[in-house]
């Protein structure tokens, strides 16, 4: 029985085993031909589905493809079909170019061609199913080579043994893709960096021969050195330099003679076929204020006498810092004090002399008395007999008993003064409880104003007015010493510190600034001087720069104007090379009266029309200076009644009186002498000149601007003469810049210069050569520090490297000083440009 | 009793079977009908407008506004690029184009070319652009 149920157990364990073997090879056969039945088509499905998505990423890529720069785009596909991972990938066969999708098996595969787009782009890369992000990622590199421009401002620059030079780098002109980085390398290993964002440099230059003899090429006995600089450009994108080294001169020799500083340059180096470039000529007058006249001036003084020039203008300003010197001290009230009046002398037994002389010195003495329960009072009254103040307390009360803190200055500078305090109780007298003392020696500053000699009559300026500015003046006092004078500085109608010396003599003078709060700190102030006596040191600089063979004249104007002889010569009364004759009348004006600006612009034409024919030749000039507006010479003003003028009413703005200075000054501007336009320039002077009328009188720069300045102050005033002297300081004269483009490469667009500051150009021309296609252009004289840049445009239609100007040909030829009608000629240093067709992009999956 | 047994067996071993035929092929029937939804939502997503508009303002209102000074370009350009951030970020993207150079011509001291970034970031696209741009065009 048990056998029997055992055999059948095992029996049916076999066949169930046999017949479930049997069951799932059949079943697993028949699921795997059902599932790859299916799965060949789900493949199929997916992989079009994965290649339709690339090829939809690259069409819509290809829409927008960045000039230079990049496009990526996700790509999102199954990590598995079925059971199956693949790859996707690009794929050349023949001459075509694939998206290849397959399997790991390698059973499946799929391609879609990428027709015609691979013809803007290379492939490249391959991703698999199981990674995890999938990208396609479009690149396109266009290489554009950065270009160096360096130009230094001055070209030569002066430098003496005691005070630096300085010069201006100019790096704007670089150019680069993106974001650019520059170097200068100076002589002596130096180097200067900066970004784009910062393209000019101001470099000081002190005067070192040994330096200069090592690292330059030093010409000893012209104390001229002639040094390299040289500027690296550097772009961030491509890691690409350029580098441009220019020529420095640096001299002590102020009679060197003017000069070009002549530099071409293209923008950008690298171009695509049918892309201009632009191509530069800079030019830059070179030399010194006192050198390089082409030709002799015929110029007027015409100067404001009218009764506001008595006002005063801004010398110069100050300002520091000073902290007081305090003595502190302690002091113990005790119990012995309580409910006893209290009294503390502070004082010097020191004369205070000279400081304080003839004034109160007990002032001299500020102190403070901080009591023990915090109450601060200041030590008012005066002792007196003694050079101080004292404090009183009639009642020390029980709170006030402890540590008082006694704080003192003295203001008094230059001097160490004893410093005393002497406590006094009240015990039915006074009685002397304390006492202490200490050498005292101020803190203060010192401010140098220096009148110069020689700018008025017997040296001796109108008035000085110094002072400390608001609130600044509360905190301080002042004395002005000069010579043996020493005054202190006195409460002026509510400005306190307020100097005024009158007349003053032109010397040195130091203004002492000395602390009086305990606060003090900061303080700033100015020097004033007479209006008129600025105009004098301005106009008399300005005869100063004039050279030898110059003609100069003064007109002065007030309520009419006045021409000043200042010739002995039978020819020639009003106009002298005698500039001292000149400074002398200068030197006699004086304020008063309205101001008549017709009449002064009349007279100073008359002056220069009085003989045409000796200052023929020379550049005729009139510099009108104004504090005001025309209030004087309607059309009813009568020269031979010059104070009474039924229009105008000589304290305001007279439009019948401008009106007629307009057509004065259009008259004088409409006039020849000797070919030469009378030239008027303007200097409004102070804050209530009329800017817009004198403006108007002045005449046009041949850059377009008015030859116009403003001055508020003395310096600014001695600034627009000397400016104005400088407009007449040749360089160069009949410049002719002339540039061959050789063939192959083609003008386009009109070519056009530009001049900044009193260069005269002509309209550039463009013509054939044999070689090529010249611009040209004409400058009749180029002034010291203007500069003149001729642009034009050429373009290739076919890549390659392009000289871009005919050696020999492309030239610069101008008379140099001392104008001898000689000829120099500069050839104009060989640049080239590429031209060339962007990078191939790149497309690459991943 | 026994008969009925084994019966019970293989029909409960079937029907796993099966069940696991039909899961499978489930799966690869999904990934099926899945197939062609990436590259139609490709088609569709892909920014291309909204690039096209940042190149437009470029290569148009940049260029066009070339004649202003220096100063005022760079203004412009900064106010311009600084309202895009914000229109763009409004539509859940970033698009920026800052101007990084500008430089004024020689002839006119007006601006004579500049550099440019365009960015755009949104819809699984990264753009990124730099260019020179003169009166003539971008390169």
């Amino acid at each position: 029985m048990n056998k029997k149920g055992v055999s059948i157990l095992v029996e049916y364990l076999i066949l169930m085993s046999i017949l479930t073997l049997f069951v799932i090879v059949m079943t697993l056969q028949l699921n795997h031909q059902l599932k790859e039945i299916q799965l060949g088509k789900v493949i199929e499905n997916q992989f079009s589905d994965v290649s339709a998505e690339i090829s939809s990423q690259i069409v819509d890529i290809a829409s927008i493809t960045p000039r230079n720069g990049y496009v990526s785009a996700k790509i999102y596909m199954p990590k598995s079909i079925g059971d199956r991972e693949f790859y996707a990938g690009f794929r050349n066969v023949g001459n075509y170019t694939y998206i290849y999708i397959q399997s790991d098996d390698g059973k499946y595969e799929k391609y879609l061609g990428l027709g015609a787009t691979i013809l803007y782009f290379q492939t490249s890369g391959m991703t698999y199913s199981l990674s995890g992000n999938h990208s396609l990622e479009y690149t396109k590199r266009t290489v554009i080579y950065p270009s160096a421009v360096l130009i230094p401002k001055p070209s030569i620059v002066y430098v003496n043994a005691s005070s630096p030079g300085e010069v201006v780098f100019d790096v704007s002109k670089s150019s680069a893709y993106g974001w650019w980085t520059w170097k200068i390398a100076l002589w002596n290993g130096t180097e200067i960096t900066g970004d784009m964002d910062d393209t000019t440099y101001t470099l000081s230059i002190n005067w070192d021969p040994t330096e200069f003899s090592t690292f330059c090429n030093y010409d000893s006995v012209n104390l001229t050195a002639y040094c390299n600089v040289t500027l690296t450009v550097s772009d961030v994108i491509y890691h690409m330099n350029d580098t441009d080294t220019v020529e420095l001169t640096i001299t002590q020799n102020i009679s060197s003679n003017p000069d070009i500083f002549i530099k071409k340059f293209v923008i950008p180096p690298q171009v695509s076929p049918g892309e201009p470039f632009e191509i530069h000529v800079y030019i830059q007058g070179k030399g010194f204020l006192t050198e390089g006249r082409g030709a002799k001036l015929s110029v007027v003084h015409v100067i404001d006498t009218s009764g506001s020039m008595n006002w005063e203008t801004k010398y110069e300003t100050f300002s520091g810092y000073i902290t007081p010197s305090v003595w502190d001290v302690q002091l113990n009230v005790d119990s012995s004090f309580l409910g006893k009046p209290i009294w503390i002398q502070i004082y010097t037994t020191d004369s205070l002399s000279p400081w304080w002389d003839g004034l109160d010195k007990d002032d001299a003495i500020v102190a403070r008395v901080e009591q023990a329960d915090g109450d601060i009072w200041y030590a008012n009254g005066e002792l007196g007999s003694l050079n101080g103040r004292y404090f009183y307390d009639s009642y020390v009360s029980s709170s006030e008993i402890g540590i008082w803190n006694i704080s003192v200055i003295a203001s008094i500078p230059d001097k160490t003064i004893p410093l005393i305090i002497d406590v006094y109780r009240y015990d039915g007298y006074w009685n002397l409880v304390y006492t202490t003392s200490t050498s005292y020696t101020a803190n203060y500053s010192t401010e140098t104003i220096i009148l110069p000699e020689n700018y008025t009559r017997n040296d001796q300026y109108e008035y000085l007015v110094v002072k400390l500015s608001s609130p600044y003046y509360y905190d301080f006092n002042a004395w002005i010493e000069y010579s043996s004078v020493l005054d202190y500085c006195y409460d002026y109608w509510g400005y306190p510190t307020y100097c005024l010396e009158d007349p003053a003599p032109a010397t040195t003078y130091t203004y002492y600034v000395v602390p009086y709060a305990f606060d003090a700190s900061f303080y700033e102030g100015e020097s004033s001087i007479q209006k008129l006596d600025s105009s004098r040191i301005a106009a008399i600089t300005f005869n100063s720069m004039l050279e030898s063979g110059d003609l100069v004249g003064l007109v002065d104007y007030s309520y009419y104007a006045t021409k000043h002889p200042v010739n002995t010569s039978p020819y020639l009364t009003y106009l002298t090379s005698n500039t001292s004759a000149v400074d002398e009348e200068i030197k006699d004006l004086a304020p008063s009266g309205a101001t008549n600006i017709y009449h002064a612009l009349n007279q100073s034409k008359e002056v220069l029309l009085e003989n045409t024919t000796i200052i023929s030749g020379t550049i005729p000039l009139i510099i009108l200076m104004s504090d005001g507006e025309p209030t004087w010479g309607s059309y009813a003003w009568d020269p031979s009644d010059p104070y009474n003028d039924p229009i105008c009413d000589g304290s305001s703005y007279c439009s019948s009186g401008a009106n007629r200075a307009i057509d004065e000054a259009n008259t004088i501007k409409n006039t020849t002498i000797g070919g030469e336009n009378i030239t008027i320039c303007t200097i409004a002077f102070g804050y209530d000149a009329n800017t817009d009328f004198l403006q108007q009188i002045a005449s046009k720069r041949s850059d377009g601007s008015k030859c116009f300045y403003t001055a508020t102050n003395y310096q600014e005033l001695v600034e627009a003469y000397r400016d104005i002297s400088k407009t007449f300081r040749l360089s160069a004269k009949n410049v002719t810049i002339t540039d061959v483009v050789p063939s192959g490469l083609e003008i386009v667009g009109t070519p056009s210069v530009t001049v900044t500051g009193n260069a005269t150009a002509g309209t550039p021309v463009t013509y054939s050569t044999s070689q090529g296609t010249a611009v040209q252009v004409n400058i009749s004289e180029v002034y010291i520090n203007d500069e003149i840049e001729l642009v034009f445009q050429a373009v290739a239609y076919k890549p390659g490297d392009y000289s871009l100007d005919v050696y020999g040909l492309s030239n610069v030829t101008y008379e140099p000083y001392p104008f001898t009608g000689d000829i120099q000629v500069y050839n104009l240093s060989v640049i080239s440009g590429r031209v060339s067709t962007d990078e191939m992009a790149v497309v690459e999956i991943s | 009793m026994a008969g009925m047994n084994d019966r019970g067996q293989l029909i409960i071993l079937f029907a796993l079977i099966v069940s696991g035929i039909i899961v499978t092929l489930s799966v690869i029937y999904t990934q099926n009908i899945l197939a062609g939804m990436e590259s139609s939502r490709i088609i569709m997503v892909f920014p291309k407008e909204e690039i096209r508009n940042l190149r437009d303002i470029v290569e148009e209102d940049f260029i066009d506004s070339m004649g202003l000074k220096k100063d005022e370009f760079d203004e412009y350009t900064y106010n311009v690029s600084r309202d895009i951030r914000i229109l763009y970020a409004q539509k859940g993207s970033y698009g920026d184009i800052a101007v990084f150079g500008s430089y004024p011509s020689a002839l006119t001291s007006t601006v004579s070319y500049f550099n440019v970034r365009i960015t755009y970031i949104g819809g699984g696209i990264e753009y990124n652009d730099t260019t020179l741009c003169r009166p003539e065009g971008c390169i």
